[in-house]
């Protein structure tokens, strides 16, 4: 039950974050920051395979931001994905994969997107795939 | 470092490069793979985690 209403507070919340990437092409750090550092807390808490996962996340965004190649709400959005939504941050992942290819063939390789949306779109899908595993 | 580390932490923006966003993807699905390949299952794990907050 607790993981639902969790699974439910990440979704309104990459709603929220979506919507402002649409319109402005940027989130505000009140709806990253500190969400991010819960996530943070929570993986050194928890320690062993979450930390690390959160870790690689952060690490693989951070450099990514430093060569210019994406924003840092989108890593801060997919490193929270990481530790409370880990279905969700699979798909997002795999989605954003996709997208990405598709942006770079049709529109050249310096071609920017919204990436929340793509990250809210894998947490959506992973919705039924939870289901459907039990989980 | 820590400036980048700060700058990063505060960024607002929300913009993916697709060529990144490709490579990225890559990195952190081998990676993911990589756990597996070596007998951790990171993701089945984390749900477990996940599940018990």
């Amino acid at each position: 039950m607790t993981a639902w209403l969790v699974t439910g507070a990440v979704m309104v919340w990459l709603v929220v974050c979506a919507v402002y990437d649409i319109r402005t092409r940027s989130v505000p750090n009140i709806l990253t920051i500190p969400p991010f550092a819960l996530a943070g807390l929570w993986a050194v808490w928890q320690g062993g395979i979450t930390l690390w996962l959160f870790g690689l996340v952060f690490v693989v965004m951070f450099f990514s931001f430093w060569k210019g190649g994406t924003g840092g709400a989108d890593g801060k959005v997919l490193a929270t994905m990481a530790v409370f939504m880990p279905a969700g941050f699979l798909l997002a992942v795999v989605l954003r994969l996709l997208v990405g290819a598709g942006v770079w063939l049709r529109h050249g390789r310096t071609a920017r997107f919204p990436a929340v949306p793509v990250f809210a779109a894998g947490a959506f899908l992973s919705i039924p795939v939870q289901i459907i595993s039990g989980g | 470092m820590f400036e980048k580390i700060k700058l990063f932490l505060l960024s607002r923006e929300a913009n993916d490069m697709g060529e990144y966003a490709v490579v990225g993807a890559l990195i952190l699905l081998v990676a993911l793979a990589g756990f597996q390949a070596l007998g951790i299952n990171i993701l089945g794990k984390i749900m477990q985690v996940a599940s018990g907050i």
